[in-house]
């Protein structure tokens, strides 16, 4: 794997040389907010949209990070193209940004802000299979954070409760996809992902109170409409998922993923569905790249960060 | 012990397991409109027989059930029955079904109640192998039924969130599985009660359970041998915290956890303060206090 070309608080550095303060909130207390997006044959996909997701999150925490919004798009874009080079054997990157609050005993009186935007791999061999077999959800205890307590609309690094659902999930199975319920008990998100279902026909998904506004999740409404396929916010329980045709997740990396068992259960005929198909043609024909042959064609190539990748 | 041998009491008559049947008009069948309690036998005697026939009691008054036979009477049928098995360590359990309505009648003050008695071989929740090791516990999704709804404390047969509990927890490897509120407080297990240990002292939790005749008898050891226990919320949090942690239930007795949701708790093994009310709870019915005797 390359040693990817990466912006650091104002200076181009190469992936490797972008270290964080310990004494940076971002790591002492989660103080820090950040995005993903990723390209397809090298080209940004809706930048513009994740650039301002960053911005409303950065607003909510009351982070400033010196630049616009303009700027930090440019960056992006840059980042990208001084990789571009060496993509050849990723295939397509990962954009990451993140800003922390910076060093400084008191929220309000830290700073400066670390500002940094990195190229990762996709991570295709963690979802590659999946576009067959699909994906086992497991709906776990632990609950999203309440939007009154801590919005999970804001792309934070405050996650443990991310991490205590991927531990559930595992104990169930070592290859289970958490699935969150809020205090209603109403299903809202995965860690990372968004949550779909299909009854009668009928995409439906969680409304956006209390989960991530996923850049992806606003493309299947674009999809939807596009191939006449209604897609409609709703309160959602389990019971709607046990009881769905069809069931999937979206996300930047896999766009849109199958999901074909719940908690055991076969989700509908217990395979992925004819919607989930027609989805990702309708992507992959807009950004004009194959997305399951390219996650086939490249996660066997993949030398991942870690041994269950990102 | 063969199941031929065991007998049911199914509204008056006793007749073999095999062959004991209710209507499938019974609302006790078609809505788990029926309550129940479970007692047990241990060397030929039934545990704290009147405490368990209060709290049906309870259950009956608030479910609005009228038991067809008398308390005395009620004990009587179910010390016959355990005889009739020939079962020295039994699990009793006694249903009160509010019975069947006339066809097509909606009202249900014109059901006739039904009684059923069954006992088998003891049951343990965790096996003395398992006691000797300590359990594995989840807590799993599937919230404990609010009180607003029905009160855990009526032990009814409506318990399809107790049989999603166990799947759950099945599903995820463990032995037992613990539920909590909605408000995310540690309630009960299916079957059996919870208690948590910290720096010495147990606890509880108060309500939104089925008040255990095995958690009251925990209760009252502590008092008479000078260990402090109390009631207290817990979340799950505590449990993790915890020293130690052990179920309580009529059938297994005083059980230890040693793992939640893949967590050791305290050193992993079951601990002092559990070995203490277990052997406590055990030497109570090896000595046949608080025991109606099975035979004559």
């Amino acid at each position: 794997m390359p040693d990817y070309a990466a912006y650091f608080c104002g200076q181009w550095l190469t992936f490797s040389q972008v270290r964080i303060d310990p004494l940076d909130r971002g790591f002492l207390v989660g103080d820090c907010v950040f995005d993903v997006a990723r390209t397809f044959n090298g080209k940004s996909f809706r930048m513009r949209e994740h650039v301002e997701r960053l911005y409303r999150s950065l607003r909510y925490v009351r982070i400033d990070p010196g630049l616009s919004p303009d700027e930090m798009e440019r960056i992006s874009e840059e980042v990208i193209a001084r990789n571009e080079p060496v993509r050849e054997e990723a295939g397509d990157y990962q954009i990451w940004q993140f800003v922390t609050r910076g060093r400084g005993r008191w929220a309000h009186k830290a700073g400066p802000p670390a500002v940094g935007v990195c190229v990762r791999q996709i991570g295709f061999s963690r979802f590659a299979s999946l576009y067959d077999t699909g994906a086992h959800g497991i709906i776990v205890r632990t609950r999203s954070f309440s939007p009154d307590a801590l919005d999970p609309k804001v792309k934070n690094f405050s996650r443990m409760n991310f991490n205590l659902a991927e531990l559930e999930a595992s104990d169930v199975d070592p290859e289970g996809w958490p699935i969150l319920t809020d205090s209603r008990g109403n299903l809202t998100e995965g860690v990372g992902y968004n949550l779909f279902l299909v009854t009668g026909g009928t995409i439906r998904t969680p409304g956006d109170r209390g989960v991530l506004q996923g850049v992806s999740r606003a493309m299947v409404f674009d999809l939807g409409r596009e191939l006449g396929i209604p897609v409609v916010e709703d309160d959602l329980q389990p019971y709607d998922l046990y009881t769905a045709d069809e069931a999937f997740f979206t996300s930047t990396s896999p766009c849109v993923l199958p999901v074909t068992r719940v908690d055991r259960r076969p989700v509908g005929t217990g395979g992925p569905g004819p919607i989930v198909a027609r989805l990702l043609g309708a992507w992959s024909e807009i950004v004009g790249v194959d997305i399951v042959a390219q996650a086939r064609h490249y996660a066997p190539l993949e030398r991942l960060e870690s041994p269950r990748g990102s | 012990m063969s199941s031929e041998s065991l007998v049911v009491y199914v509204n008056g008559e006793y007749t073999p397991r095999d062959q004991a049947r209710i209507s499938i008009f019974d609302v006790g069948f078609l809505r788990g409109d029926a309550v129940f309690d479970t007692t047990s036998a241990w060397n030929g005697r039934i545990f704290k027989l009147p405490a368990h026939l209060e709290r049906l009691e309870l259950s009956l008054r608030a479910a609005r059930i009228q038991c067809p036979l008398p308390p005395k009477a009620l004990a009587d049928v179910i010390v016959e029955t355990t005889r009739r098995c020939g079962l020295r360590n039994a699990y009793i359990q006694t249903i009160v079904t509010r019975g069947e309505p006339p066809v097509g009648v909606r009202d249900l003050s014109q059901c006739r109640p039904g009684l059923i008695v069954f006992a088998i071989p003891y049951v343990w929740i965790l096996g003395p192998d398992r006691i000797r090791t300590g359990g594995r516990a989840t807590i799993v999704s599937t919230r404990a039924l609010p009180v607003q709804c029905l009160d855990p404390k009526i032990k009814s047969l409506s318990r399809l969130h107790f049989d999603l509990a166990m799947l759950q927890g099945k599903a995820a490897g463990a032995d037992v599985s613990l539920m909590l509120d909605l408000d995310g407080h540690v309630t009960e297990g299916p079957g059996f009660n919870v208690f948590a240990v910290k720096g010495g002292e147990m606890f509880s939790p108060p309500e939104g359970i089925l008040m255990g005749i095995t958690r009251q008898t925990v209760f009252e050891l502590a008092a008479e041998h000078r260990l402090p226990a109390r009631e207290a919320q817990l979340t799950a949090y505590d449990l993790y915290a915890a020293d130690e942690v052990f179920l309580t239930s009529t059938a297994g007795g005083v059980m230890p956890l040693v793992e939640i949701d893949g967590r050791p708790i305290g050193e992993g093994r079951p601990g002092p303060v559990f070995q203490r009310v277990h052997d406590l709870y055990w030497a109570l019915r090896e000595s046949g206090r608080d025991g109606t005797p099975v035979f004559p």
